[in-house]
C-alpha cells in the first residue's frame, strides 16, 4: 500500500489544508503507516455482512413545523472574523453555487 | 471549615443549609488556582461566573427552594462542550476565541440541577489524542506524577478530578477519551450508552461514536452526575426516548460477569496484569457467577475506529473555514488561499493527520475499501457483544495495556499511541456503556478496570463498579504530587 | 446561426432537468428557524442553520409531508426507509462544509411530470427520483474591482426538493413547458410558491446531442443557475448550437459544468470533469433512517387535489365549460369554489358559474388581494344570484350591484336584492314597455339617424334610457329585441 506525494497533495487540496512540501512528505509517511495498519481489516470475513451506520435501532424523530428563532443572530454575527453591512464578509467569490 | 471531596456530600450539606455554596466554590476555586499552573487542567477558570451562581444557590436555599441534586457542586466542563458566553476552544487555535451563543443540552441540565460551572477543561485538540499533549493550550499533567500524561482526550477533566480541583467533571468519549484518562489518573469515568446523553452542544469529532459522560472520584458520584445529564433531548435525533437514569442505582440481584479472555491474555504489562488478576479474584470471592467470553473481532477495533472516526472527523471539521467564527488567516491572496492558510494555521498536526486520513478514506475510489468495509467489521464487533451478552450481564476487561506513559514518550509514534485504545474503542463501536474504575497501582501510577454492559444497562456497570470499589478502596488514594 | 431544424434533422437533442423547489414550510429543513424571501440579511439564522460547533439537525415533519404529497401527485414510488447523507464541498454560502441531502437512498423514485402544451396536449416526462435536502445561503458578488463578497445565511437550511428528470426532453421549448407544468403542479399542491425570481424554483439542465436514431447518448454538459424561463430557453438553445458546431467540426464535447451569462448571451465553462469536486458522500451520522409509514402516506393521499391537467379535462367534460375558462379556474385555484357553485345551480347552466367566477370573483380577489380559499361571496349566494338572473327575477346589471354588496359583507342574495329594491323584473306589461321604448325613440332623432346609418353602438344608449327609467329592472335582452324591432320598422 504505497501512497504517492501527489495523491497526498490531492487529498490536502480536497481537505483545504495548506501543507508545505515537507509536511506533505511527512504526511505521506504517516498515512502510509496507518493504511498499512488498517489493511488488517481485509482479513475479516465480511461476506454478506451489513454495514453499521448507526449503533441504535432508532428511526428519525420528526420536529413539528413550528418556527422559532433563538434571537441570538446578533450574537452569532459577533463571532464573524470579518463582517459588514449585516453580512459575513469573505474574499471575492467566483463561480456558481452548487446544491 | 470542612469541605467534602465527594459531590453527593457537598450537595446534601448545601441543600440542608449546613454548607454555603459560595464557601464551597471559593474553596475549590482557590485550590484550582493554586494547582493549575502545575497541572494545566483548566483552559478557562470562570471565577466570577461561578461565585455569582454559588450565591444564587445560597439565596435559593435561604428562600427554602431546592436548587437541585447538584446544589453547590463545582463542576468542570471539557472544553468541547458549548457554554453560553463562556469561551469554548476545543483545545484548538481554531476556536481560541470562540464564545458560543448557546448552551449545550448537558450544560442546561447542569445549570438546572444547582451545579456551579467552574470553568472549561483542557483536552487534546478536538478530542483527537490519547495523552492530552495535542492541546493548543499546552499539555496537562498527571497529578500522580507530573512527568506522566493524564491520558486523553479528556485530560483536563481527569486531572482536575484526580487533583481535587473539582469533585465532578464532564468528559467526552469517542474511542476511550473518558475511560483511558480516568484509568491513568485513578478516578471513575464512564461513557454512557450511545444516545443516552444528548450530544447537542458537544462539538462533534466522530458523531456516530461521541458520547458525553461523567468523571468523578467514585462510582456513586459518577452515577449522580449521569442521572443529571441523561435523558431524551428533542434536539438530538440520536437521543433515546425514556433514557433517564434513576439515582441512586437500585439493583439487588447479583449480576453475571463475563471475562473478555482474549483481551486479558494480550496484556503484557505485569502491573496491569496483577491488577486484573486481583479484580477477578475479588469477583470470585464475592460469589459472582463468572463466565469466560471471547470477542473474536476485537482485534480489528482500533483499525475500524480509525477509519470511521477520521472519516467523520474530516466531515465534521469542514465547517472551520474562517468565515463564520473561529480563526482566519491574516494574509491570503484569494478565497481558496484563505481556506488553505486558515485551516493550516488553525489546526494542529494530529488533527490535520486525521482530517487527511478521513478525507482519503471517503474519497472516490477508496470509499468502499475503507469506509464501507470498516462499517461491516463494526457490525461483526457488535454481533460479538450481542452474543456475549446472551449469557452475562456485564463484561470486565482491562482498560489500558499499560499505566500512564511519560510526556513526549509516544509523541513520534502515533500508531503505538492509537494502540493504547485497543480495549477502549470496543464499547464505542457497539454503542455500549462502559466505565473505568480504579483497580490498583503500579508504583505511583493508577490502573483501571473496565466494565462494559449492554445498551441502556448503564446501571449494571455502575452497580458492579460500586461493589468492586469497596474491596479496593483505590478510589480514595490522594495523589502525592499535588498535595498542597 | 444554423437554424434549429437543420440541427434536429441530423441530431436528437437530449435534455434532462434538475429542478430545486423550495418548500413553503414555516421552519427550515433541520432547524426551527423560519425563512422568508427578502428579510434583512442574517436575521433568520440560529446556531443550527449556521452549523455552529455542536449543533445537530432534526427533520421538519411538514417538509416530509410535502415531499410525500409531490411524490403521490407525480406517481413516484415512495420508499418506506430512506436515508440522509452528507455532500462535501467548500463554498462560503455552505455553512457546515457539507450539505445534508439524500444520495443512495432517496425517499422516492420514478413518477412523471405531465407536461402540457399550448394546444392542450399532454405528454409525460419520466422522473429518475426526487430527494429532500437543505438550501444554502447566498453570496452577493460585488462589482469589478471590489475584492470581497458578502454572505447572507438567511436562506441556509430552507427545505428543498430536488426533482431529477430522465433525459427525456427534446427541445428548449419542451424544457420550458416542463418547468411551467411542474410549477403549476407544486403551486396547485400548495407546497411551493415556485417563483423563479425569488429563487423558490431553480433549474439546472444537462444537455447532449446524438445522431438521429442512435442509441448512445452523447457527451453532456450541465448548465447551472438558470433563473428564468427565458434563461432556460436561451441557454439551452445556445448550448445546442455550440454542441452542433463542435460536433460538425469533428471535435468532441468536453464534459463540463457551465454557467449561463445572460448579459453576454452565452454559456461559460465553470469547471471540467477533471476539476470535478469529489463530494465524499457518506451516511449522515446525526440522522437515523427516515421511516415513512404507510399510514402517513394514506393520510396525505386523502389531501391531494387532482393534477391541473386532469382537473381541466374533467371540468370541460363534466360542466361543458371552455378550455380557456378551465385553464383560469385551475391556475387560480378556483376549482373547488366553481364546483360548489355549479353544484347548487338550478336552473342556470354551469358555464354561467364559470363566467361569474372568472370575471366578478376573480376581479374582487385581485383587487382585495384575497385568496381563493376565502372567496368574497359564498357559493350559496353566488349560485342563488345566478339563478335569479336565469329565472328573469333579476337583471344582469342589478345582479352585479347585489354581488358588490355581498362582497362588501352583506349576507343573503335575495335579501340584499330586496333591500336594494331591484328584485323582480319590470312589472310593466309588454305593451306598456313597448310604449316606453317608442317614446324614447321619438325623443331621440339624432340617435335614430345614427342607427339608420348603421351605427349599431347606439343601442347602448336606448337600453340605458329604459334602464334609467325602470331603475334597471328591465331585462336588457328583452328591450334590445324590442328596440331592434321598432327601429327596423
Ligand atoms: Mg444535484
Ligand atoms: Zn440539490
Amino acid at each position: 500500500m504505497a501512497i504517492s506525494k501527489d495523491e497526498v497533495r490531492k487529498v490536502a487540496r480536497l481537505a483545504r489544508l495548506g501543507l508545505t512540501e515537507d509536511e506533505l512528505e511527512s504526511m505521506a509517511g504517516h498515512m502510509e503507516s496507518i493504511l498499512e495498519f488498517v489493511a488488517k481489516l481485509s482479513e475479516a470475513d465480511t461476506e454478506g455482512v451489513e454495514p453499521t451506520a448507526h449503533v441504535l435501532d432508532l428511526t428519525a424523530e420528526l420536529r413539528p413545523d413550528e418556527p422559532h428563532l433563538d434571537g441570538n443572530a446578533t450574537e452569532i454575527m459577533k463571532s464573524a472574523p470579518d463582517a459588514g453591512f449585516g453580512f459575513f464578509k469573505v474574499p471575492k467569490v467566483i463561480g456558481g453555487e452548487e446544491i | 471549615m470542612n469541605i467534602p471531596a465527594l459531590a453527593r456530600e457537598i450537595a446534601d450539606q448545601v441543600r440542608s443549609g449546613i454548607l454555603k455554596a459560595s464557601d464551597v466554590t471559593e474553596y475549590y476555586l482557590d485550590k484550582t488556582e493554586k494547582l493549575n499552573p502545575a497541572i494545566n487542567a483548566f483552559i478557562t477558570i470562570d471565577r466570577e461566573g461561578a461565585l455569582d451562581r454559588a450565591r444564587e444557590i445560597d439565596s435559593m436555599v435561604e428562600r427554602g427552594e431546592d436548587p437541585g441534586p447538584l446544589a453547590g457542586v463545582p463542576v468542570g466542563i471539557k472544553d468541547n462542550i458549548a457554554t453560553h458566553a463562556l469561551r469554548t476552544t476545543c483545545g484548538s487555535r481554531m476556536l481560541e476565541d470562540w464564545v458560543p451563543p448557546y448552551d449545550a443540552h448537558v450544560v442546561r441540565r447542569l445549570r438546572q440541577s444547582g451545579a456551579v460551572i467552574m470553568g472549561k477543561l483542557n483536552m487534546d485538540e478536538f478530542a483527537m489524542g490519547g495523552s492530552g499533549e495535542t492541546s493548543f493550550f499546552g499539555p496537562t499533567r498527571n497529578p500522580h506524577s507530573l512527568e506522566h500524561v493524564p491520558g486523553g482526550s479528556s485530560s483536563g477533566s481527569a486531572a482536575a478530578v484526580a487533583a481535587g480541583m473539582v469533585p465532578l467533571a464532564l468528559g467526552t468519549d469517542t474511542g476511550g477519551s473518558i475511560r483511558q484518562p480516568a484509568a491513568y489518573t485513578g478516578i471513575t469515568g464512564m461513557k454512557p450508552t450511545y444516545g443516552r446523553v444528548s450530544r447537542f452542544g458537544l462539538v462533534a469529532f466522530a458523531s456516530s461514536l461521541d458520547q458525553i459522560g461523567p468523571m468523578a472520584l467514585d462510582a456513586q458520584d459518577a452515577a449522580l452526575l449521569l442521572s443529571v445529564i441523561a435523558g431524551h433531548d428533542d434536539y438530538d435525533s440520536t437521543s433515546i426516548r425514556d433514557s433517564a437514569l434513576i439515582y441512586p442505582i437500585d439493583i439487588k440481584e447479583k449480576l453475571r460477569i463475563g471475562i473478555a479472555r482474549n483481551m486479558l491474555d494480550s496484556i503484557e504489562h505485569s502491573g496491569v496484569r496483577a491488577s486484573m488478576d486481583r479484580a477477578i479474584s475479588f469477583f470470585e470471592e464475592h460469589d459472582y457467577e463468572i463466565h469466560d467470553i471471547t470477542l473474536p473481532h476485537s482485534e480489528y477495533g482500533v483499525a475500524v475506529y480509525h477509519i470511521l472516526a477520521t472519516s467523520e472527523a474530516s466531515s465534521n471539521l469542514a465547517r472551520y473555514d474562517g468565515i463564520k467564527y473561529g480563526h482566519r488567516a491574516k494574509d491570503f491572496s484569494d478565497l481558496q488561499d484563505m481556506y488553505l492558510r486558515t485551516r493550516d494555521e488553525g489546526f494542529g498536526m494530529e488533527v490535520k493527520r486525521r482530517i487527511m486520513l478521513g478525507t482519503y478514506a471517503l474519497s472516490a475510489g477508496y470509499y468502499d475499501a475503507y469506509y464501507t468495509r470498516a462499517q461491516k467489521v463494526r457490525t461483526l464487533i457488535r454481533q460479538d457483544f450481542a452474543q456475549a451478552f446472551e449469557k452475562v450481564d456485564v463484561i470486565i476487561a482491562p482498560m489500558t495495556p499499560t499505566p500512564a506513559f511519560r510526556l513526549g514518550e509516544l509523541a513520534d509514534d502515533p500508531i503505538s499511541m492509537y494502540l493504547m485504545d485497543s480495549f477502549a474503542v470496543q464499547a464505542n463501536m457497539a454503542g455500549l456503556p462502559a466505565l473505568s474504575v480504579p483497580a490498583g497501582y503500579d508504583g505511583s501510577l493508577p490502573v483501571g478496570l473496565q466494565i462494559l454492559a449492554p445498551q441502556m444497562k448503564d446501571e449494571y456497570a455502575l452497580r458492579v463498579a460500586m461493589d468492586f470499589q469497596e474491596a479496593g478502596q483505590w478510589h480514595h488514594r490522594v495523589p502525592v504530587e499535588v498535595l498542597p | 446561426m444554423t437554424d434549429m431544424e437543420k440541427i434536429t434533422a441530423k441530431y436528437d437533442v437530449v435534455i434532462g432537468l434538475e429542478v430545486h423547489i423550495q418548500l413553503k414550510t414555516k421552519a427550515k429543513m433541520f432547524s426551527p428557524a423560519p425563512y422568508k424571501f427578502g428579510a434583512e440579511p442574517n436575521t433568520l439564522i440560529d446556531p443550527i442553520v449556521m452549523g455552529l460547533p455542536g449543533v445537530l439537525p432534526k427533520i421538519n415533519e411538514e417538509a416530509v409531508n410535502f415531499a410525500i404529497k409531490l411524490a403521490l401527485a407525480l406517481g413516484s414510488e415512495i420508499h418506506e426507509v430512506s436515508r440522509f447523507a452528507r455532500k462535501h464541498y467548500f463554498y462560503p454560502d455552505l455553512p457546515k462544509g457539507y450539505q445534508i441531502t439524500q444520495y443512495e437512498y432517496p425517499y422516492c423514485e420514478g413518477g412523471a411530470i405531465p407536461v402540457e402544451y399550448e394546444d392542450g396536449s399532454v405528454s409525460m416526462v419520466p422522473l429518475v427520483r426526487i430527494h429532500m435536502e437543505e438550501d444554502t445561503g447566498k453570496s452577493m458578488h460585488m462589482e469589478e474591482g471590489v475584492n470581497f463578497s458578502l454572505v447572507d445565511y438567511n436562506r441556509a437550511g430552507a427545505p428543498l426538493l430536488e426533482i431529477v428528470s430522465q433525459p427525456a426532453i427534446h427541445s428548449p421549448q419542451e424544457a420550458v413547458a416542463y418547468l411551467k407544468s411542474l410549477r403549476q403542479v407544486v403551486r396547485h399542491l400548495g407546497i411551493c410558491d415556485a417563483n423563479m425570481e425569488e429563487g423558490s424554483l431553480r433549474c439546472d439542465a444537462n444537455i447532449s446531442l446524438k445522431p438521429v436514431g442512435s442509441e448512445i447518448l452523447g457527451i453532456r454538459t450541465e448548465i447551472k443557475n438558470l433563473n428564468s424561463f427565458k434563461a432556460v430557453e436561451q441557454a439551452l438553445t445556445y448550448e445546442i448550437h455550440r454542441h452542433y458546431d463542435v460536433l460538425e467540426a469533428g471535435d468532441s464535447i468536453v464534459q463540463a459544468t457551465m454557467l449561463w451569462d445572460p448579459a453576454a448571451g452565452r454559456t461559460r465553462v465553470m469547471r471540467t470533469k477533471e476539476e470535478a469536486e469529489d463530494y465524499r458522500y457518506f451516511p449522515e451520522p446525526d440522522l437515523p433512517p427516515l421511516v415513512i409509514e404507510p399510514e402517513r402516506i394514506e393520510r396525505i393521499r386523502r389531501t391531494i387535489p387532482e393534477l391541473p391537467h386532469e382537473a381541466k379535462a374533467r371540468l370541460i367534460k363534466e360542466y361543458g365549460i371552455t378550455r380557456y375558462d378551465a385553464e383560469i379556474l385551475v391556475s387560480d385555484a378556483l376549482v373547488p369554489f366553481f364546483e360548489e357553485v355549479a353544484g347548487r345551480l338550478d336552473p342556470a347552466p354551469a358555464k354561467k358559474a364559470a363566467n361569474w367566477i372568472i370575471t366578478e370573483v376573480l376581479r374582487e380577489l385581485k383587487n382585495e388581494n384575497g385568496s381563493a380559499e376565502d372567496p368574497p361571496v359564498s357559493a350559496e349566494d353566488l349560485a342563488l344570484l345566478i339563478d335569479l338572473v336565469e329565472e328573469g327575477k333579476l337583471t344582469g346589471i342589478n345582479a352585479k350591484k347585489v354581488f358588490d354588496e355581498l362582497a362588501k359583507g352583506s349576507t343573503g342574495a335575495e335579501k340584499t336584492a330586496e333591500r336594494l329594491g331591484v328584485l323582480g323584473t319590470v312589472a310593466m306589461a309588454d305593451d306598456e314597455l313597448e310604449a316606453m321604448c317608442r317614446n324614447i325613440v321619438q325623443e331621440s332623432p339624432a340617435q335614430v339617424a345614427k342607427w339608420k346609418k348603421g351605427n349599431h353602438k347606439v343601442m347602448g344608449y336606448f337600453v340605458g334610457q329604459v334602464m334609467r327609467q325602470t331603475k334597471g329592472k328591465a331585462q336588457a335582452q328583452k328591450i334590445t329585441a324590442l328596440f331592434q324591432r321598432i327601429l327596423d320598422e
